[in-house]
């Protein structure tokens, strides 16, 4: 049986020891009530930081992805806009058409019907020349750009840009103007001509009746595939705001600190070591020395 | 029989209270000496003399002061001394390189690898904005000087180690050679007070070089300490083997002890106690670094690779983004000084068109964050590996430390219960010694008195 010892050595050196282990545990609560953290360096959660990193990686992405999608729905939306103007311009190409085509229409009033076909003719090249920031949204890959020259001529690209707004979605945030304007330019451009044509004018406009009811179905195609990319967008917005809020709350329920609990925890192991120095204080000089005379 | 043989008695009580009272003086003394081993006095009776039919006592007899030891508990706790300063100190140095990878704060490799890749994912939108390309290299520029400040602090920390080793050796030789200078001291003095003195002299010394070396200790009938690490004798009677370092090519610290005739016998991979601590911890970091650099030539080799594949916006091939000294990657990973500043030679387009909008190259950059280019897996889930390991190691060292302190706690509170002063004891002791002080004296005062009666006598 060994002998229960007061050696001052002993009591100063374990009361040192149970001090130190207090103060540690102390600033590690003092540490987490500030940051709001109970995981901040590598030994806090050893074998979780694939899960931590992945968390926070995926936060930061989710929060790219909306903002790249964000910015993309703008230009979707310049796209479809023009679509729309150069939808409305075709249809009026085509009521002018239906005029022209008549036999009894008199030579000036189709002078007049042919210069406003040639008008109609230069706002859709604008249109699809149409920009957003001065990202020409027709012309492909090339959108610094324009889409078409004066002439009518496509001079984008045949590529079609995109952007990651998903893990793994790209969205166009541009396209090729030539398969959604081309023959509609080129039936205009035709329709100016046959309008006034010489020989037998109502005949040579009527033969356009069909090819402009083609260009006025690509570009109704156009405005369903430009339509569906900006769901698309607006969809991985909604997604990209749902998914950051959820990992976001996974990650602070992984590396977060209840402030609650840590408080009390630092009101705990303050009290703990305000205690044990008090301890030791009163107990350090006791001994039967001391009631001696 | 004579009453002069009384007072020789009570002279006995008088001289051994005394030497009681000296010796517990000497204890409270000594209280707070380190390494002071309590003592505490023998008595025995005198031999008695015959009168007749009768054995009359001459008293007391004061047969030694006696210095309490368990030499099995004391190498014992020798031996848990050193474990707990290996553990210990490798808990410290380990925890001193956490910060390098501390990524609550997106400042390390592995955040800053994935910053990286966003800055590529943003330039998606519009891959021809020059400040979309600035972020990427200022990205790439973070990245690189995070792996390398991470890599070369490792490795000064390893210099720092194999220093602190070899600055360790002169005091660890000195404190050999007083042990060798103590045991011939120790054997010289025999059994006598100044034995015991020289012994706590000694059993400070042997902890301490347990807790440098991580040291084991054998005794002798004579009292000699011998000290061994591993079966090799550091210290053997009054002589002592003299501690010397070397670095290997690689800059490997390497510890021999003397074995005569100019040779060395390497005793490193034996080492226990503070220095086996920095052996470990140098081995481990040492680790770390070979991570680090295995990740900077797989990741930036595939970068560089992947670039080279693409076009430039005036459309010229890619250049590369990293460099690095192949000797040294980790640590000399930097911006390529080709295209640092020059955002424009990053080559995204995957045609020598080099369209505003062509993200084909950018497209198979991205796609690196999740190809298994690093040790078979993708470069993130092996920087988050090297940050599992490192905590998973401190986490470890920690408890191995907090065990083995607890381990000698105990141990150190078990020997301080056999060897410890303890006040009250000694307060008690004072006040026995006290009592047999005075009662001797007033037996001498009494014989004193009948003698004194005596000779009055007409």
């Amino acid at each position: 049986m060994s002998r229960i010892s007061a050696s001052p050595l002993i009591t100063l050196t374990t009361s040192s020891s149970n001090i130190d282990r207090l103060r540690e545990q102390a600033e590690a609560a003092q540490t987490t009530a500030m940051t709001g953290l109970s995981v901040s360096r590598p030994s806090d959660a050893p074998g979780q930081w694939t899960l931590i990193h992945g968390l926070t990686s995926a936060v930061a992405d989710q929060e790219r992805f909306g903002q790249t999608a964000g910015l993309a729905v703008p230009l979707l939306q310049t796209a479809e806009s023009a679509l729309g103007e150069a939808f409305d311009l075709v249809s009026r190409a085509k009521e002018l058409a239906v005029q022209a085509s008549s036999d009894t229409l008199p030579v000036e009033q189709r002078d007049a019907l042919a210069a406003e076909v040639d008008a109609l003719l230069g706002q859709l090249i604008n249109v699809a020349n149409s920009d957003h920031a001065g990202r020409h949204v027709f012309a492909g890959s090339a959108y610094d750009g324009l889409a078409f020259d004066e002439t009518g001529t496509y001079v984008g690209s045949d590529e079609v840009p995109s952007a990651q707004a998903g893990q793994n979605l790209w969205i166009e945030t541009g396209f090729t103007g030539d398969t959604f304007f081309a023959t509609a330019i080129h039936e205009l451009s035709g329709l100016a001509d046959a309008v006034v044509d010489p020989t037998d004018p109502s005949a040579s406009t009527a033969a356009f009746l069909d090819t402009l009811d083609d260009a006025l179905h690509d570009i109704t195609s156009a405005r369903t595939t430009v339509g569906l990319t900006m769901q698309r967008a607006e969809d991985a917005l909604t997604a990209s705001e749902s998914l950051q809020l959820s990992l976001a709350q996974q990650l602070d329920q992984t590396i977060g600190a209840d402030p609650v609990e840590a408080y009390t925890r630092l009101a705990e192991t303050q009290a703990a070591y305000e205690a044990a120095l008090q301890v030791t204080s009163s107990t350090m000089g006791m001994n039967l020395f001391s009631f001696m005379r | 029989m004579s009453l002069f043989s009384a007072l020789q008695s009570g002279a006995s009580g008088l001289f051994s209270a005394s030497r009681g009272l000296d010796v517990t003086a000497h204890n409270v003394a000594n209280a707070n000496t380190p390494g002071f081993t309590r003592r505490s006095v023998a008595l025995g009776t005198a031999n008695p003399i015959q009168n007749g039919a009768m054995w009359i006592g001459q008293g007391v007899e004061m047969q030694g002061v006696i210095r309490p030891s368990d030499s099995l508990l004391g190498v014992r706790t020798l031996t848990t001394a050193g474990a707990t300063a290996s553990a210990m100190t490798l808990h410290q140095e380990l925890s001193n390189v956490e910060h390098w990878f501390d990524e609550s704060m997106s400042q390390g490799p592995r955040l800053a690898m994935s910053a990286f890749f966003d800055a590529l994912g943003d330039a998606t939108l519009d891959p021809s904005d020059p400040s979309s390309r600035t972020a990427v290299l200022h990205a790439a520029a973070n990245l690189s000087a995070t792996i390398s400040d991470t890599t070369q602090g490792l490795t000064q920390s390893q210099s720092d180690l194999s220093e602190r080793m070899e600055n360790a050796l002169p005091a660890i030789n000195q404190v050999l050679q007083e042990v060798a200078s103590l045991n011939e001291q120790i054997a010289n003095a025999g059994g006598s007070v100044t034995a015991g003195d020289l012994a706590d002299q000694r059993d400070l010394l042997l902890r301490q070089l347990s807790e440098e070396l991580g040291t084991t200790v054998s005794f002798d009938a004579a009292g000699e300490a011998t000290v061994f690490l591993s079966g090799h004798a550091l210290v053997e009677g009054g002589h002592a083997n003299k501690l010397s370092f070397n670095a290997t090519e690689d800059g490997e610290p390497r510890l021999g002890v003397d074995i005569g005739e100019n040779s060395t016998m390497d005793i490193t991979d034996s080492l226990g106690g503070r220095l086996g601590g920095f052996r470990d911890a140098r081995a481990t970091i040492g680790s770390y670094v070979e991570d680090l650099n295995e990740f900077t030539t797989s990741f930036a080799t595939s970068i560089n690779d992947t670039l080279g594949g693409g076009y430039d916006t005036e459309g010229n091939p890619g250049e590369p983004l990293f460099s690095w000294d192949p000797a040294n990657p980790g640590a000399s990973l930097s911006i390529n000084d080709a295209i640092d500043g020059q955002p424009q030679l990053l080559a995204f387009a995957a045609s020598a068109d080099a369209e505003a909008g062509d993200a084909g190259n950018l497209e198979a950059l991205i796609s690196i964050e999740e190809s298994a280019t690093v040790d078979g897996r993708p470069p993130g889930e092996f920087l988050s590996s090297l940050t599992n390991r490192v905590g998973m190691d401190i986490a470890t060292a920690a408890s191995n430390a907090d065990r083995n302190a607890a381990s000698l706690s105990d141990m150190d509170a078990i020997s301080q219960s056999l060897r410890g002063v303890d006040m009250d004891q000694e307060a008690m002791h004072l006040m026995e010694w006290q009592t047999a002080y005075q009662a001797a004296a007033k037996v001498l005062e009494v014989v004193d008195e009948s003698i004194g009666v005596l000779m009055e006598l007409p």
